[in-house]
């Protein structure tokens, strides 16, 4: 019995083997899209991280925001917000809400009425307000929003009707919509934190995702994948998609691969290396975006030796840049003049690094104490980002040009989410990481980074708190003359690079790479990937559009 | 052969020595002999023949192909990897990480195990029997995932991980030296010495050792391939020898990253850790068939 | 035979036990809390982590903290993991079916290939085929599992694209997970299209297990060609072939039954070979078994994972070894009579 069957399979293997694909394929296949991605989201609610990852599968997929950003016509654009306005002098806020949204019916919530004012207060107060009952639900900590000062910004949410919502700010501030247009701002549904409250499970509502967005959740399984249905009542078309899959595959060899078989029909960040190869092929596109985004080196400045500045100085003469670029980007990234992207506009030409000096690095350890040199780790992070397309490889190149100096350093890595939380631990003498900004404003650059705030809220790698400093970055926010800031930020630009809390690496682009057949599928160059207007392009239609 | 000596004298040739002139007989164990010798001698001479330094990366030779194809250099007999690294020079590097520490572990563990194994096998009753048990009980436990559980507990490194092989490979050797000496040990002519009134000691070393050393030959060869498979898995899985360090295993495992492109840096690196482990099984096979074959014949 | 399975089992039951002692101390040895290794409950100042100290004795001697391990262990609750806080149990119940489908159609596959093709070199002794069998045999033996899947994935699923890189199935045929193990899982479910969703996981099933199965189906051909050799040279096949039965007859009831008894043997221990292969096959084909939740527990450090996979795949491996025992005890009652007299 057991024999025959085996036979059976072995037929089956073999026939399968040999024809392939078979001509027509199902329906779920047609219909459905697979995007690989680097790895798995830390959970399913925007406000509660900061990294790529979960804002990719999250944010555009599962949720929408009051406002959105249209990078290319750059201006807000009406979401669940039908329209806002600014009141007495800018620190109020009026927004008008959209009737008739629906939130998703799922296996473990159906909703009894639509989108209303509650909703927002509900989301806004979550992270506003200490004492919330969900405030502490999920570790209790809204990086973006204690970073981007949004938290100290907005006084109180007040609904006035069902669909008007008043937001008070404590003072007039011009970042206000870009903050609250960003994919953290997202909007959860009240009724069903409600209904978790009562069931006495709570951590469920960033688990168990219901939102209003174009994609509801089906089931995730970790190092698997996240499976989406399409939302059928979205207020907006509807995906062309029905089925959206997120295939976790942090290798990004392997991505590569599948892209090629046909197993991922999207990949992010494929290797830079292999771009040429990529686009050589008939069946595979790549797409490139500005990405406004920065790699760095950060130092632990409060563990010694790296809390001496001359140390920190000695690291950022002692390590190749230029080799850097040529090896891990392939050349396709610029060498960063400084913490801000040539695509700001803020960036000016002077250059604010180091160059690569070992000789001069040797001497500044000599003068700081450490002529034998010293241990030290370096964290890499094991995920691509468009800033980075292989950290590990980069430790790798830094760890031989610190052995030049008598540095002897260790590379550490550890899966994405524990590397984030050991990082925010402070756990690190140094690490390989970036920023992507959320949004044009240079004061993103500098402000989540590197603010005493940002080292509050674990987002500073450096570890960095300079009341003077952060002086800087308050004069240059509050100041309203453009030329008035551009002369600021240069200004906080010296300062990073006197006091080097993180030396930059490189600016580059961001990549993703497709089948031919899959169209709509865009790279907002602030903020996450959306698959609302993907839809998949059917042989027959091909065959209709050729005459 | 007609003997030379007036009396007839014939001398038993020891048990190792009569393995060694069967497998002499044996061309494939000879070739295995000859690989398995050549691996050795790079890996002892590594520092002196290594082309490159190793770690040194070429910045204008970033995954250089190998000699032999069209945009290859001499310069780089073996191309380079994604760092501009001498992969050669990174192989005959790595052999001490991948075939000498593999040695070194086998050494100790080869001490330790059959010095315990001689103490259990020479001891009766319970302890003997229910040490038997549970070795067999550990042995049916795949030593990769053992080496893995102590990985676990100590975290990765190069000291770590020769800790843990030398410790998964210790049962090995209690086992097959217990179960040898059981055996000899009721066979007449250790009763003979026995009754000549021989100490435990003189017992162990002088009578019942000799024959048991081409068992422990074959443990050897059993558990340095055994050593090698595992320090490579454990560091293709990035829980071996840490970067940079020139192991095959963890060579393997970077080179996944550009194999579509650049397959010899996933090729060369395996093939030297085939062919070594090859050679090492090929011997361990054939000494095998000899021990039959001469207990077969005698 | 009674006495016999029962000292098995004994024996059996009490490694069983060794292990739950060695993972209770596991927790000690882990760096961190030995409660939050053992339950996942990280928070040690949460209600959470106050009744756990409480249902698990870790307020009294070593021994009752063991006696509330095994407890738990026992009812399946196993704690929850560090990285994801859903709980380890049910989770590894799946990867294990995940792992079973994969092991036991390698074993198979091993078996049903290697036995014939030993029987066969067997038969050619010394011939050139027998020669080619057993180099291939003692080469594919020799090649690390790590790196043979690697030039498998670049020949048949790069270069020939006659198998996927990587995963159970396409993943839009959603296929609710069950047990874990693709093929059943889909045969239960009353999904729309089965048909194409089982074709779509057999295409993803053959590279992987087949990949497993060389070096079990290597070693078994050996073992049977060896067996094989044995038998053939003992009088009773002598004796049957001067009775004038007919070889086909000879081979078929007399020589390849009982060759077939040191390959039954055998099957434990290359079970046990099979598994570590499992680990690394599973990471490399990202198949979603205990061996690759073990090797991502160990990057996570999630040490209630760690030992929930570490537990069943020894349990696995040694019920298996303990299984294969008894049949052959009970197949052949000669090896029962080798044993007695040993004591």
């Amino acid at each position: 019995m057991v024999i025959q069957r085996f036979w059976l399979v072995l037929g089956c293997c073999c026939l399968v083997a040999a024809c392939g694909q078979a001509a027509e394929q199902p329906e779920p296949l047609r219909h459905g899209l697979v995007y690989c991605a680097e790895g798995n989201p830390e959970s399913f609610n925007p406000q509660l991280g900061t990294s790529g990852t979960t804002i990719d599968a999250t944010s555009a997929q599962l949720y929408d925001r009051l406002i959105d950003y249209d990078a290319e016509r750059q201006q807000f654009e009406p979401a669940l917000a039908l329209s806002w306005q600014a009141l007495d002098d800018g620190k109020r806020y009026r927004f008008e809400l959209r009737q008739d949204v629906q939130f998703h019916r799922t296996k473990w919530f159906a909703p009894s009425r639509p989108f209303s004012a509650t909703d927002v207060l509900f989301s806004f107060n979550r992270w506003l307000q200490p004492d919330h009952p969900y405030h502490h639900v999920g570790g209790g900590s809204y990086p973006f929003f204690n970073s981007s000062g949004l938290i100290h910004l907005i006084e109180r949410v007040e609904a006035i009707d069902s669909y008007t919502v008043d937001i008070h700010l404590a003072q007039a501030d011009s970042s206000f919509l870009a903050n609250v247009a960003t994919d953290f701002a997202v909007i959860l549904s009240a009724e069903y934190g409600d209904q978790l409250l009562q069931a006495g499970t709570p951590e469920e509502i960033d688990r168990q995702p219901i939102g209003t967005g174009p994609f509801r959740f089906v089931e995730f399984r970790k190092d698997i994948g996240i499976r989406y249905y399409r939302h059928e009542n979205y207020w907006r078309k509807p995906p062309g998609i029905r089925q959206l899959f997120y295939t976790i595959t942090p290798n990004a060899n392997k991505r590569m691969l599948k892209l090629l078989t046909g197993e991922c029909d999207v990949i992010p960040y494929p290797l830079v290396d292999k771009l040429a190869e990529l686009s050589t092929d008939t069946e595979i596109e790549v797409q490139s975006a500005v990405n406004p985004n920065i790699a760095y080196w950060a130092f632990n400045t409060e563990r010694p030796p790296f809390d001496q500045p001359l140390v920190r100085q000695a690291l950022a003469h002692a390590i190749n840049r230029p080799a850097i670029i040529q090896t891990i980007y392939d050349g396709n990234a610029r060498l960063a003049t400084g913490v801000l992207p040539e695509t700001s506009w803020a960036f000016s030409e002077e250059d604010q690094t180091y160059p690569f000096d070992p000789e001069r690095a040797r001497a500044l350890l000599a003068e700081a104490g450490y002529a034998d040199g010293f241990s030290m780790s370096i964290w890499a992070m094991p995920v691509q980002r468009a800033y980075n397309p292989n950290a590990e490889r980069m430790a790798e190149l830094i760890q031989s040009d610190l052995a030049r100096i008598g540095v002897r350093a260790t590379m550490v890595t550890y899966e994405w989410n524990t590397f984030r939380r050991r990082l925010a631990n402070g756990e690190h003498d140094s690490v390989l990481i970036g920023w992507v900004a959320d949004n044009a404003d240079p004061d993103n650059f500098f402000r989540p980074i590197l603010s005493c705030a940002a080292k509050a809220s674990g987002n500073n790698r450096a570890n960095w708190c300079d009341p003077e400093f952060d002086q800087l970055l308050i004069d240059a926010i509050s100041a309203t003359n453009r030329d008035q800031r551009v002369n600021l930020y240069q200004e906080i630009e010296r300062a990073v690079t006197s006091a080097v809390p993180i030396v930059p690496i490189a600016n580059s682009l961001r990549f993703q790479a497709q089948r031919a057949n899959v169209e709509g599928v865009e790279l907002p160059p602030y903020g996450g990937l959306s698959f609302r207007r993907a839809r998949i392009v059917q042989d027959n239609e091909k065959a209709e559009q050729q005459p | 052969m007609p003997s030379t000596n007036i009396y007839y004298q014939y001398r038993e040739p020891s048990p190792l020595r009569a393995i060694w002139v069967l497998m002499n007989n044996n061309p494939f164990a000879v070739a295995a002999l000859y690989v398995f010798g050549f691996f050795l001698l790079i890996m002892l001479l590594s520092p002196f023949i290594v082309p490159h330094n190793p770690d040194y990366q070429y910045a204008d030779a970033v995954l250089q192909a190998p000699s032999w194809q069209q945009d290859g250099q001499i310069r780089f007999l073996f191309g380079t990897d994604d760092l501009g690294r001498d992969l050669l020079s990174r192989i005959i590097a790595g052999s001490v990480y991948s075939l000498g520490y593999p040695i070194l572990a086998v050494f100790i563990a080869a001490v330790v195990g059959s010095s315990i194994g001689a103490w259990a096998g020479m001891s009766r009753g319970v302890q003997s029997s229910t040490l038997n048990h549970l070795l067999d009980v550990i042995l049916s436990i795949p030593s990769l995932l053992l080496a893995l559980v102590i990985i676990a507990i100590v975290g990765p490194s190069l000291f770590n991980v020769m800790i843990a092989i030398t410790l998964v490979l210790i049962p090995q050797f209690i086992h097959s030296v217990h179960n040898a000496i059981y055996e000899e040990r009721y066979k007449e002519y250790v009763t003979a010495s026995r009754l000549n009134g021989c100490s435990r000691w003189y017992m162990l070393t002088r009578v019942i050792a000799p024959n048991t050393t081409t068992v422990i030959v074959m443990q050897v060869t059993i558990a340095l391939s055994t050593a090698i498979l595992d320090i490579a898995a454990l560091g293709f899985l990035g829980l071996g020898v840490q970067s940079p360090a020139p192991e095959w295993g963890s060579m393997l495992a970077r080179s996944l990253d550009q194999v579509y492109l650049s397959p010899w840096t996933m090729v060369l690196p395996g093939i030297a850790l085939f062919l070594t482990i090859l050679a090492i099984n090929v011997l361990g096979d054939s000494i095998r068939a000899a021990i039959q074959e001469r207990v077969r014949s005698s | 035979m009674i006495r016999y399975s029962l000292r098995r089992v004994v024996l059996f039951l009490f490694t069983l036990w060794l292990l739950t002692v060695f993972l209770f101390a596991l927790n000690y040895f882990f760096p961190g809390d030995p409660l939050t290794n053992m339950t996942g409950i990280a928070d040690s100042s949460s209600t959470a982590y106050a009744t756990a100290m409480e249902q698990r004795y870790f307020a009294g001697s070593l021994l009752e903290q063991y006696g509330g391990f095994v407890h738990h262990l026992v009812q399946g609750e196993w704690g929850r993991s560090l990285v994801t806080e859903r709980p380890v149990f049910s989770d590894g119940l799946t990867a294990l079916g995940a792992s079973l489908e994969l092991s036991l159609l390698a074993m198979m596959v091993a078996f049903i290939v290697g036995a014939p093709l030993g029987i066969y070199a067997a038969i050619q002794q010394r011939g050139l085929l027998d020669r080619i069998i057993m180099g291939i045999s003692l080469s594919a033996y020799s090649i690390p599992v790590f790196w043979l899947a690697q030039l498998c994935i670049l020949l048949f699923a790069v270069k020939l694209g006659w198998a996927p890189i990587s995963s159970q199935i396409n993943p839009l045929y959603d296929i609710p997970t069950m047990s874990g193990a693709i093929l059943i899982d889909i045969s239960i479910s009353d999904y729309e299209y089965k048909q194409a969703a089982l074709r779509d996981a057999l295409y993803h099933l053959w590279l992987p297990v087949t990949v497993l199965a060389i070096m079990p189906l290597t070693m078994l051909m050996r073992i049977t060609r060896n067996a094989m050799l044995d038998v053939l040279a003992h009088n009773y096949i002598r004796a049957a072939r001067a009775r004038g039965l007919s070889e086909a007859r000879i081979l078929l009831r007399h020589s390849i039954p009982n060759s077939m008894q040191p390959v039954v043997r055998q099957l434990g221990l290359q079970f046990s070979m099979l598994m570590s292969n499992l680990i690394v096959t599973e990471v490399i084909f990202n198949w979603p078994g205990v061996g690759s939740w073990l090797v991502k527990a160990i990057y996570e450090r999630d040490y209630p994972v760690l030992q929930a996979g570490l537990l069943m795949l020894a349990t696995l491996i040694l019920f298996v070894n303990v299984a294969v025992e008894l049949f052959h005890a009970w197949r052949y009652p000669q090896v029962r009579k080798e044993l007695y007299a040993e004591h």
